[in-house]
């Protein structure tokens, strides 16, 4: 690795020639890249970005063709159509961001056409309406704003849209007054926080690194989080909650820069936008104010020890740098955390943290074993995907590695390039927690966070490549790190969706949008029309989330008088304890799946992760448990369309167990 | 220096007149898409644009950057103010619309306020849209075009997916507020066509062993029929029992009971 322009290895420069270096990124970070409202009529130089555009949406076009076949059967070649188009919208575009050729317009115009591109895919895979689970717990949230007219509705899909309702105020405030419908609303939501996100990212990026081309870098190595494509393009409080988190350190940057807080026309906005980002970051999403406030904290830290006995640096200005902003969201989360929405934060990150711990700690004390690699309950990945895996999460660690040696060869001691770094430096860390089942959500649900650090050094990095070599040379340089940032993307994106749920197709048991189906779908509609509203149902997941989406009942979840609720759907036989069960909860309904029983759930369970048999099961549901409900005395069986019937158990509900 | 004369900056004006347009529309019945525009703006744009203008002077930060804040301010004030206003009314459109409406105004009227403090030399430049080589507006808009193709075609794979689920609902329910007292009860019947195609079907009612009611029901595609009855009310040792047949064999069926017996 050499330095720009140095032509010597780094590790041979004078330590005056690093602190030059170093002064001179920061005098980078505080210009201005471009002024707004310049006088002069200027010629928007796009370079090869309508090219690449026409080539993304060539890769649309097979993600498109490859879904459609897909959806009757899975073979080579219809997976290969949407394998290929994901190369064809990614590699070209990343190509074009790694070369030195292009300006920072058409570097801005890049990353803006990969972020619309890549939620494009996403919109494929579902275009007509809300499929995974998550959504149609939004869904659900934002349609109890617009009946209710509160923002606060006990959701029983995702319980925590209660405690932040940001997302679901929004998309509501759209959908009333545009006449749009929920999914059309918030598809525009979360396309606009995608494109935003991104250019938010990219300026970022260019102010710590200070180069248009490390950021354009820095937002194609962000876009292999194994999040990136699906789980952060969801109709959910994450994919709104990340854009806001992105450019509220962006303000955060600005406030940072002492020269910026002399300057009187800027000042009262950044601390304006810092204080509005903050509540509503506050109020939209937790997991992500945790992420920020501890970013935010780190880098105050950072600020303090490495600026110590420096007096003219802002470490003596109170809540000067992000001092401010960890005050600001650290208060907040606080007070909302007290008044608002702690109940609903423990129960679901409480749930999903002590899981984690639960089984790293059976895993170390021999209680458990590990979880299998590329394996769901149901399906295992084939061997090419496996390699993809393995292929895509070495460049990170490589880069990370290579980083972090090579800001410490040049005593780095900028307090934002250290924390980034150290939250690249989680990267394997997360990697580790892929070992249990449990904690393979922790590590999914870090990865969007930690990849802003890995971004940051593999664009630092590549960037700063001495590319100054022979052309042919420079191009096969140019051709091996697209390859190996494709690579990486395509890896990301296996880590990060269940093989069965990355296409459309046919039903499957427990499998998320896969099985939802239009047999489904009209149940909830039924229930919608012809139910009374919030009755308190008994239901396979896939039916309790369109149920309690579209049908507007209330699924029920969890155990009761130390009984665990599901097994009313599983036992043999209807006895006592279902009975108490039903009575206890006032279940006023239960709905049956029977395709239930033709296969194992391919996320290991059929109602939630808790329940008997959950991961473990060699047989799928007996029929017959499916079947009981057809003669148990008091129980009426109201509607039914071939696999699924609801049944009406209210009138066990009178009389006492 | 010299003060900025007070006239109305040519951008705020145009947040302002386009804010009460939204109003104007919104009160107005069947503007039809032109509403839903103007309100998507009034949403989305109009309130962070202004916000972002009353919190930054024009040039004081990059145009990219100020893209940014405009948004994310938008969206933020969206959710913050109906977070706040809630506590005390219900969130509707009127609501909606009033509270956005004065985001968007006072927000102006700040950012107006600011501009006119500032030095002449300052003062905001007539801004012009940069020009763009026709040839990349001609490439960008067949992308685009392919685009549109992708998703006509995801659109149209989804709807025939969906559409090759062949089945029909049924449904029995006893009908509340309609009941004829304790020996007598009112049920609501009916029954839903997703085979696809226009389908026969025959319909029977049994309670015990006696039929109660008959019926042909002939269904388009998508349709729905729906029926009440009058029946003894229905018991554990007789309860009423709905079949749907297609083609003279049971298809579905539903049946309504009593509470169970102690």
């Amino acid at each position: 690795v050499r330095g720009v322009g140095a032509g010597q290895p780094i590790n041979a420069r004078s330590a005056a020639e690093r602190r030059t270096a170093q002064e001179e990124r920061r005098r980078r970070r505080t210009a201005q890249p471009e002024q707004d409202g310049a006088d002069a009529r200027q010629r928007l130089r796009l370079g090869a970005m309508p090219v690449l555009a026409v080539a993304a949406a060539l890769g649309l076009l097979l993600v498109a063709l490859g879904n459609d076949a897909a959806r009757d059967s899975s073979s080579t070649l219809q997976q290969g159509l949407f394998w290929v188009g994901l190369v064809l919208i990614y590699a070209p575009i990343a190509f074009r961001l790694i070369s030195s050729a292009p300006g920072r317009e058409e570097r801005i115009a890049l990353v803006l056409t990969l972020a619309t591109a890549l939620f494009a895919v996403k919109l494929l895979r579902s275009p007509t309406g809300f499929t995974r689970f998550d959504e149609l717990g939004w869904w659900r949230a934002t349609h109890d704003v617009l009946s209710t007219g509160g923002a606060f509705s006990h959701n029983p899909i995702v319980v925590s849209t209660s405690g932040f309702p940001g997302l679901s105020t929004v998309t509501a405030a759209l959908s009333e007054l545009s006449g749009l419908s929920v999914f059309h609303a918030g598809l525009l939501i979360i396309g606009i926080a995608r494109v935003v996100l991104t250019l938010a990212l990219f300026l970022f990026l260019e102010r710590t690194i200070g180069s248009a081309r490390a950021a354009g870098i820095g937002v194609a190595v962000y876009a292999c989080n194994p999040s990136f494509l699906y789980f952060d393009a969801q109709f959910g409080y994450e994919s709104l909650g990340l854009m806001l988190a992105i450019v509220l350190l962006l303000a955060t940057l600005r406030w940072s820069d002492r020269s910026e807080r002399r300057r009187p026309e800027a000042l009262p906005g950044t601390v304006g936008v810092l204080v509005v980002l903050s509540l509503m970051l506050v109020i939209t999403h937790h997991m992500t104010t945790l992420a920020a406030l501890l970013f935010c904290a780190v880098w105050t830290a950072a600020i303090l020890v490495l600026n110590r006995g420096r007096r003219d640096d802002y470490t003596s200005e109170w809540l000067a740098g992000p001092g401010l902003p960890t005050a600001l969201i650290g208060v907040g989360a606080l007070l909302w955390f007290a008044l608002v929405a702690g109940g609903v934060t423990l129960t679901e990150l409480g749930g999903v943290f002590s899981g984690m711990l639960d089984s790293l700690l059976n895993l170390i004390t021999g209680g458990s074993g590990s979880k299998q690699l590329f394996s769901g309950s149901g399906q295992s990945e084939p061997m090419a995907a496996r390699a993809l895996v393995v292929a895509s999460v070495i460049p990170p660690l490589v880069a990370i590695a290579l980083g972090v040696l090579k800001m410490w060869q040049e005593e780095e001691d900028d307090p934002l390039r250290v924390s980034l770094a150290g939250v690249a430096v989680l990267y394997p860390v997360t990697l580790g927690l892929r070992i249990t089942l449990a904690s393979s959500e922790t590590s999914q649900r870090a990865s969007e966070f930690v990849f802003i650090g890995v971004s940051f050094l593999a664009a630092t990095l590549i960037a700063e490549w001495d590319w100054t070599r022979r052309s042919l040379r420079r191009l096969g340089g140019l051709l091996a790190i697209t390859g190996v940032a494709t690579i990486t993307f395509l890896g990301g994106f296996i880590i990060g969706e269940l093989q069965a749920t990355r296409q459309p197709g046919p039903y499957l048991v427990g499998a998320e949008d896969r099985s939802i189906t239009s047999e489904g779908i009209a149940a909830a509609r039924f229930a919608s029309a012809h139910l009374p509203p919030r009755s308190r149902i008994l239901a396979d997941r896939t039916n309790a989330t369109l149920l309690g989406s579209y049908g507007e009942l209330d699924p029920v979840f969890g155990r009761y008088a130390d009984i665990s609720i599901p097994r009313v759907l599983f036992g043999g036989e209807f006895d006592r304890a279902d009975r108490r069960v039903v009575h206890g909860q006032s279940l006023a309904y239960v709905v049956v799946d029977r395709r239930l029983s033709r296969e194992l759930p391919l996320i290991g369970y059929y109602v939630e992760s808790d329940e008997e048999g959950a991961f473990e099961r060699r047989r799928p549901i007996a029929i017959e448990s499916l079947r009981k409900f057809e003669s148990v005395p008091g129980v009426s069986k109201v509607y039914s369309n071939g696999p699924i019937s609801i049944y009406d158990t209210s009138a066990l509900l009178r009389r006492p167990p | 220096v010299t003060a900025l004369p007070a006239r109305p900056s040519r951008d705020l004006t145009a947040v302002a007149a386009l804010a009460l347009l939204g109003l104007a529309l919104a009160l107005l019945p069947g503007s039809g898409w032109v509403e839903g525009a103007v309100l998507v703006l009034l949403v989305l744009v109009l309130p962070g644009y202004a916000l972002a203008a009353a919190l930054f002077q024009p040039r004081s930060i990059p145009a990219a950057e100020r893209t940014v804040y405009s948004i994310a301010l938008g969206i933020a004030v969206v959710g913050l103010s109906a977070l706040v206003v809630q506590v005390l009314f219900n969130l509707d459109r009127g609501l909606w619309v009033g509270l956005l409406l004065a985001a968007t105004l006072v927000a102006c009227w700040a950012a107006q306020r600011r501009r006119e403090l500032l030095p002449f030399e300052s003062a905001p430049p007539r801004v012009e849209p940069p020009s763009v080589n026709p040839l990349a507006v001609v490439a960008m808009l067949l992308a685009v075009g392919i685009a549109v193709a992708a998703f006509s075609i995801a659109v149209h794979s989804t709807k025939d997916s969906r559409a090759d689920a062949h089945f029909a609902e049924l449904w029995v329910l006893p009908r509340t507020g309609a009941d004829a007292g304790p020996v007598e009860s009112a049920v609501s019947i009916g029954v839903g066509n997703h085979e696809g195609r226009r389908v026969s079907f025959r319909l029977r009612a049994t309670r015990g062993k006696e039929v109660v009611a008959r019926w042909t029901v002939r269904l388009a595609r998508g349709e729905r029929w729906q029926t009440s009855l009058r029946t003894p009310r229905p018991s554990a040792t007789a309860p009423l029992r709905v079949t749907l047949l297609r083609d003279g064999r049971v298809y579905r069926e539903a049946f309504l009971t009593g509470e169970a017996e102690s």
